[in-house]
């Protein structure tokens, strides 16, 4: 990689320079992966002409995530394939597949530490994982929360699982790690469902306490599986306050179709884009951008996908673009929303099979 | 037969394993329908709903009447017995145009309304039960009957061991999980399974269209597709271009198209689906033309070479696969069992059935013109229902 990703500050360019460095690694991303992907070269070999590919001032086509669910995308060959990740998917659906090399999985890596880096500082510190070791038992093939689990640990230390097999919280396991490490700041890290099913309803139900005011909590997946029990941002962080004493909480948004760059929440609760991403929001009916504020679909750059055509990537996400360069936190760049999954529409039409993937 | 009275719920009429037929075209069952046109007509409920009003209207009986004339030539012919109708599950008011074929037939009815809520199979259920109150149509209420029922029942198996005819709505999956439970031996069956349509279209004749006239036609064209999400059995997935005029009659066609498609709800989900099905065809399929994007309203997507059979270039939401052939003949091997309508701007329909007819392939019931493509009647995806619901008692 070049310069500006060893040298800058994660949140340290103003929009205007980081879009310009961005733009630069963005199209040659395009151009490497047209030569690498056949699938990828077809594609902006056709649509090299349609508008909306061609309205950042550069020639900037976009993938649907939903894509790495029906195909095999990479630009290397399969042998140097070292890692394939997963999305996680409810019972027959299809899963997404990235297919990741040494160079991309380690740039990810990388920028995952500089970018928590950024938040909890540098040193590693001791972190209890609310999941259950489980998650990571094949070692070829991660899910997202076993992805997440990965690349997190590179940041901390002492890694500990305070859930057992069953997903049961293991007290005793989490008071042993609170007597060594409990009185310092700790990372605390899982998916946010995970967190509030299986660690704070379970800990609520049983009158379970631990004191976990020294912790500095990390958690993402976001907040679709607690919106029947009407639980968003503020309420997750007010209870968990309010049962464990937790006072820093960082949120992060992030796919497994786009992973390392991720964008995690600041200390003023707004979601960051760092210098080696970017969020673009998008009109549904003509894909051009839309005025900040505006509610539309997220597209997500990223300078990192090198070994599968993830660099450019429209979501199923709706979000709004909340700031530039102007968070009350100092980190400079885009601040954004995320306002959850498109709806799913009625769909017309005289089969029975309509709506069924 | 052992079925419980809480294995199903009766919506209108009354449970006759054991109806009598009627003549088809009977005139009680004209006035009945007549006067269940009006009721829901005069409803501010059904005003509401577009679907509910043209049904209403279609039972009226100046339609009615018309319809049977082609019928009442001495002949015959009253219901084959118990129809038992399975509705679809996406239409709302199919039941009701289903159950009106087969009181029209002469048969006696027991029809499966959808298992998701609609408004519309309400009110017209409401109104079916008030006319069959009325004791004028006492035999009407005593033989026909409207209901649901868990699919997942025993209640399928039942009517399916009893009744004379059995149709069946909704397409391939459907049929072949009805299907499963066996019929008596002369039992017969209307089946509406998955099908194809295409449209047909002449360079020359839009080449020499006013705008105001092309808009007209083009808002008949959404009518056939973006109402219904091109999702509809007879909404056209692919334009045949007809190589006779100058070439830049589509892109005016498709310019137009994108201002008149500005009125359709394009939701995200709807936006992504149909994005994602673009770059599908355009990332796996190496025979394309051009590939146009008018926003995101209409994508065309221009073919080479169709495969073997037309039938599987499948747009959504406004994703339109095209040919351009200067003789539509080239084409007709290509159009499978599956194909249902062809709907067509600038062409002769007659001279089209004629080369359909001589080639003698197995596919193609309709020929219609834009903005008729989802009119339904009796004769309707190649049957003529009346006939197949009926039967011909037959004088040497």
């Amino acid at each position: 990689m070049n310069d500006i990703f060893s040298t800058a500050e994660p949140y340290g360019l103003i929009q205007n320079e980081k879009r310009k460095w961005l733009n630069q690694e963005l199209v040659a991303l395009t151009e490497h992966h047209r030569d690498q992907c056949e699938f990828f070269s077809h594609l902006v070999d056709k649509l090299a002409d349609v508008g909306y590919f061609n309205d950042q001032g550069i020639f900037l086509p976009f993938l649907p995530v939903r894509l790495f669910k029906t195909f095999d995308l990479m630009s290397v060959q399969p042998e140097a394939v070292v890692k394939t990740m997963t999305s996680s998917g409810t019972s027959g659906q299809q899963v997404s597949k990235i297919y990741l090399d040494k160079e991309t999985s380690m740039a990810q890596t990388k920028t995952l530490v500089r970018i928590m880096g950024d938040f909890i500082g540098n040193k590693r510190l001791p972190m209890l994982i609310i999941d259950s070791a489980d998650v990571l038992k094949d070692r070829k093939k991660f899910s997202a929360r076993g992805s997440g689990i990965l690349g997190f640990s590179m940041i901390g230390a002492k890694h500990t699982y305070a859930l057992s097999s069953d997903m049961v919280v293991n007290v005793e396991a989490i008071e042993n790690f609170l007597d060594q490490y409990g009185s310092e700041p700790f990372m605390l890290f899982g998916f946010t469902a995970v967190i509030w099913e299986y660690l704070y309803q379970y800990c609520k139900k049983n009158n379970l306490k631990f004191d976990l005011s020294n912790a500095v909590l990390i958690h993402g997946g976001g907040f679709k599986k607690l919106l029947d029990q009407a639980i968003n941002n503020d309420l997750f962080k007010e209870k968990l306050h309010e049962h464990f004493g937790i006072k820093r909480v960082h949120n992060y948004y992030g796919m497994v179709e786009q992973t390392g760059s991720i964008f995690v929440e600041c200390e003023a609760g707004r979601l960051h884009t760092s210098i080696y991403s970017d969020i673009i929001i998008r009109d549904q009916r003509t894909f051009s951008e839309v005025k900040d504020g505006e509610v539309g679909l997220v597209h997500l750059v990223s300078v990192l996908p090198k070994s599968y055509p993830g660099h450019s990537l429209l979501s199923e996400d709706l979000g709004e673009i909340t700031g530039v360069d102007d968070c009350p936190c100092g980190r400079l760049g885009k601040t954004f929303k995320i306002h959850g999954r498109v709806k799913q529409a009625e769909i017309r039409g005289c089969s029975d099979a309509v709506g069924r993937k | 037969m052992q079925l419980a009275e809480n294995d199903y719920t009766l919506q209108c009429g009354q449970f006759n394993p054991k109806p009598r037929c009627f003549p088809i075209f009977d005139p009680l069952i004209i006035d009945f329908l007549d006067e269940v046109s009006r009721s829901i007509r005069s409803d501010l409920r059904a005003k509401a709903h577009t679907d509910v009003m043209s049904f209403a209207f279609w039972c009226r009986n100046a339609n009615l009447t018309n319809l049977s004339k082609s019928y009442l030539d001495g002949r015959k012919s009253l219901g084959k017995g118990l129809a038992f109708h399975i509705a679809p599950s996406n239409v709302p008011v199919n039941f009701a145009y289903t159950f009106v074929f087969g009181l029209l037939s002469g048969c006696g009815n027991i029809v499966k309304i959808p298992s998701k809520h609609f408004d519309q199979v309400q009110i017209i259920c409401d109104h079916f039960e008030k006319i069959m109150a009325l004791e004028t149509y006492h035999e009407i209420r005593n033989n026909n009957a409207v209901i649901s029922f868990n699919p997942n029942s025993q209640v399928t198996g039942a009517l399916s061991s009893i009744c004379d005819l059995r149709v069946i709505w909704g397409g391939d999956q459907t049929i072949n999980e009805v299907r499963k439970h066996p019929l008596k031996a002369r039992t017969t069956e209307l089946l509406f399974a998955d099908r194809y349509s295409f449209a047909v279209v002449s360079e020359a004749f839009v080449s020499k269209l006013s705008d105001d006239s092309l808009r007209q036609y083009l808002n008949g064209f959404y009518n056939d597709t973006y109402l219904a999400d091109q999702n509809a059995c007879s909404s056209p997935q692919m334009i045949i271009w007809l190589a006779d005029g100058p070439t830049d009659a589509k892109h005016r066609f498709w310019r137009m198209m994108s201002e008149v498609v500005l009125k359709y709800d394009l939701a995200p989900i709807k936006a992504v689906d149909k994005f994602v099905a673009l770059c599908t065809e355009v990332g796996t399929n190496t025979d394309l033309g051009d590939v146009t994007c008018y926003g995101n309203e209409v994508y065309t997507v221009e073919l080479k070479r169709i495969q073997e059979s037309m039938s599987c270039y499948r747009g959504k939401f406004g994703m339109f696969y095209e040919y351009r052939t200067s003789d539509f003949n080239e084409l007709i091997p290509l159009l499978d069992e599956k194909v249902q309508t062809i709907t067509y701007l600038g062409i002769d329909p007659e001279h089209l059935a004629n080369e359909l007819i001589v080639s003698g392939i197995t596919g193609v019931d309709r020929l219609v013109p834009f903005g008729r493509g989802l009119e339904i009647g009796l004769i309707w995806d190649g049957y003529d229902i009346v006939s197949t619901m009926s039967r011909r008692i037959n004088i040497l």
